[in-house]
């Protein structure tokens, strides 16, 4: 891992395209700026890290699993699999 | 084309019909062609099968079933990226998660498959700021009570 100090209104270069900005400190928390090209998807690394756990539990599932999820689905409901949330 | 499967063993696949993932699936880097397979004509849901990965393959639905305004929540730039111009082009699928143990089915709200159906091209994209949940219990009980078997 690379480790900088940055000062509030410095900035990070990564690659060509992508820059983030220390914008503010307040305490323990830190607001950064990022630009990056749209096709750049920037995310919280928890959240991708949970996307990516629930991506390889769910790379799991077998034929059986399957099956009878969908006869539990036909049982458990006539027509849509779940109410509209309220 | 043929491909080599764990759960179907050898199938065929028409190869105009492969979806291209560029960057794979987050967890799945390197897995970039998914070819969707039919479960039945009754079921909600699909699999989509690694095309590189004979064991690699996920139970897919229609996000639609579970709430008709999901499309709604699909950002602009997602689209775009796809050379999409409005969510109704696309083809939206998300992944479900069957957990026998805890007897649970969820799908993953919060990052649907996005895929444009043209260029056959698509991308997981994370719906932040949605109030979606990555496991969103697809029985209206929120729970099923599946029998473990072996």
């Amino acid at each position: 891992m690379l480790i900088l100090t940055r000062k509030v209104g410095e900035s990070i270069a990564v690659g060509d395209d992508v820059v983030i900005r220390i914008l503010d400190v307040k305490g323990k928390q830190v607001r950064l700026g990022i630009q990056a090209p749209a096709q750049t998807s920037v995310y919280r690394q928890e959240i991708y890290e949970r996307i990516q756990e629930e991506n390889r539990e769910a790379a799991q599932a077998g034929l059986m699993d399957l099956n009878l999820a969908a006869s539990l689905l036909k049982t458990g409901q006539k027509g849509k699999a779940n109410p509209d949330a309220s | 084309m043929l491909l080599e499967t764990t759960r179907f063993g050898t199938i065929e696949v028409d190869e105009a019909r492969i979806v291209s993932f560029q960057e794979g699936l987050p967890g799945f880097p390197q897995a970039r062609l998914f070819a969707l397979l039919e479960h039945s004509p009754e079921s909600p849901f699909h699999w989509l099968q690694s095309v590189e990965e004979g064991a690699l393959a996920f139970v897919v639905m229609d996000p639609m079933l579970l709430d008709r305004d999901y499309l709604k929540a699909i950002p602009q730039e997602a689209l775009a990226e796809l050379d999409l111009e409005e969510a109704g082009q696309a083809a939206v699928l998300v992944i479900v998660n069957i957990q026998r143990a805890g007897g649970t089915i969820t799908a993953n709200l919060l990052a649907p498959l996005i895929i444009n159906p043209q260029s056959r091209s698509g991308k997981q994209v994370i719906l932040l700021g949605s109030g979606y949940e990555i496991k969103q219990p697809i029985l209206p009980n929120g729970q099923a009570q599946m029998e473990s078997r072996s």
